[in-house]
């Protein structure tokens, strides 16, 4: 049995996917280690899920550096039948009702004008309604995602 | 349709339905009403992907393929991996730290 059934990708460990293989007497880089993470949380019985907004965090900055092995990896990585949650209009209404009651709550997430994924990532978690204790959302800093009353750690604190 | 019951069954079954002044298709509804799907989360989130999936789309992947396992997908990828040089892996390792880097500035704005 997995610690948590489910986890939820957020964009950093996600764009770890994509890094090249170690090589044997390398030490594997941070990148290598989260993918190595990925394989052994799958080997233990974890399903990934991929939210469509991460996804585009991720991608947006591979076309920005005109990456085009890196995106084909990271689509065939994501667009899988069993991974992918697309975005829905219903997670757009979600995270603007998020957005407007964190910010009445003095609790800004972004900027004014920015349209801060932070807020559709969790409006597309929270759309999936599972027990907060069958999932865990994967990220490299919990502390801008754990506002929102998600169940978050950082990739390297949650064991396969 | 009907139900092939034992002579005894079905006289006990009448019986039954007399008693509540019922008929027995109401006394049968009333002790066994629709059994409720069990939802586990598993099948439910299966579900719910697939549900979004068929109303806003999956995009194709650029291999072709329908599904795979992380297993299948990275051993594909280290098999491609094992053929680079070493100024390409050099790339490549520069590429991801580079991605490293740009997430940590994005989240300390």
């Amino acid at each position: 049995m997995p610690t948590y059934p489910y986890i939820i990708l957020d964009a950093e460990p996600l764009g770890n996917v994509t890094a090249p293989f170690a090589r044997a007497g390398v030490a594997p880089t941070y990148s290598q280690r989260c993918r190595q993470w990925i394989r052994d949380c799958e080997a233990a019985g974890t399903v990934f899920i991929v939210p469509a907004i991460t996804y585009y965090e991720v991608v947006r900055d591979f076309y920005q550096r005109k990456a085009p092995a890196k995106i084909a990896r990271l689509q065939n990585f994501c667009f899988d039948p069993t991974r992918f949650l697309p975005l829905a209009t219903d997670d757009l209404t979600r995270a603007a009702e998020l957005w407007g009651m964190l910010r009445n709550q003095g609790i800004p997430t972004a900027g004014s004008q920015s349209l801060d994924a932070d807020v559709i990532f969790a409006a597309q978690v929270l759309s999936l309604n599972l027990p907060s204790d069958e999932y865990i959302v994967a990220t490299s800093n919990p502390n801008h995602l754990s506002r929102f009353g998600l169940p978050v750690d950082t990739w390297e604190n949650i064991t396969p | 349709m009907s139900l092939d019951l034992a002579p005894e069954i079905e006289k006990t079954v009448r019986e039954y339905a007399a008693a509540e002044g019922v008929s027995v298709n109401e006394l049968m509804v009333r002790h066994f009403p629709p059994r409720k799907e069990v939802r586990t989360p598993a099948s439910h989130v299966q579900a719910l992907l697939e549900q979004r999936q068929k109303e806003y789309g999956l995009p194709p992947r650029p291999d072709g393929k329908a599904h795979s396992t992380l297993t299948e997908l990275f051993d594909a990828w280290e098999a491609e991996d094992a053929n680079l040089s070493p100024e390409q892996i050099e790339q490549e390792v520069n590429f991801a730290e580079e991605y490293e880097r740009r997430e940590r500035q994005s989240l300390s704005i």
